[in-house]
């Protein structure tokens, strides 16, 4: 049993950090968006291939002055290969802090 | 015995790190497989790989778990973390901005930080390999 005490203890200790982790994420961070990034005044920069799909921020928001930063929208748009573009309904506005 | 220390401490921290993120992907199975079907390479069979990485991350706890196959651990969770990093570099070259799928709070590092995060416990693994075989070449020697 000595043998494996580190073993325990790290078992323990991760189980540990994944419960309080699930703890403290909120049910609605688990909808899904399609993430875009903006620029400084809000207008949408269209993405260059398949927008991040998922419930939270995938840009970081670098500190400086409080101006727009990313959207989260229901859908996109496929415009050509190369140019997708937000669909569906605005979810999410985060500004840089 | 200060060398057998640090062999129980990295094998530790390699348990917690595969242990954390395991859990974390299974349990957000869904969401970690819609994340995959975006990334280059891995799109092809999401829901695959979806399950073969966590159930991989677990294995490989079970390895360093066991003190007869923590060598084997040890080898193989470095080849997965250098397997992991040279995705992550590929990403940054090819200068996609996808999310991370790392599994619970390292979702929230960037790209960067978690090359940084991802060397640190690959040379933690090499240490835990040289460490391992030292002590095998010392019980031979008494041998």
């Amino acid at each position: 049993m000595k043998k494996f005490k580190t073993g325990i203890f790290a078992l323990m200790l991760a189980v540990a950090a994944f419960a309080i982790t699930r703890a403290n994420t909120p049910p609605s961070e688990k909808v899904l968006y399609y993430w875009f990034q903006t620029q400084e005044n809000g207008t949408v920069i269209d993405a260059t291939s398949v927008p991040p799909h998922q419930s939270s921020d995938p840009f970081s928001c670098p500190g400086g002055p409080t101006k727009i930063c990313s959207k989260a929208f229901t859908d996109f748009q496929m415009n050509s290969p190369t140019d997708f573009a937000p669909a569906g309904t605005l979810e999410v506005t985060h500004k840089k802090t | 015995m200060k060398g057998k220390l640090i062999f129980e401490l990295i094998c530790g921290l390699l348990i917690v790190l595969f242990v954390y993120t395991g859990l974390n992907k299974f349990t957000d199975h869904s969401f970690f497989s819609s994340q995959l079907s975006l990334y280059p390479l891995l799109k092809a069979a999401p829901n695959f790989f979806s399950l073969l990485i966590p159930a991989a991350e677990l294995f490989i706890s079970v390895l360093l778990f066991l003190p007869p196959t923590r060598a084997m651990g040890l080898i193989a969770s470095s080849g997965i973390l250098i397997v992991f990093t040279a995705y992550l570099c590929f990403m940054t070259l090819s200068g996609k901005n996808l999310p991370c799928s790392c599994g619970g709070v390292l979702t929230s590092m960037t790209w960067g930080e978690h090359i940084v995060f991802n060397s640190a416990f690959i040379m933690l693994g090499i240490a835990g390999i040289f460490l391992s075989r030292k002590f095998k070449a010392h019980v031979a020697e008494k041998e």
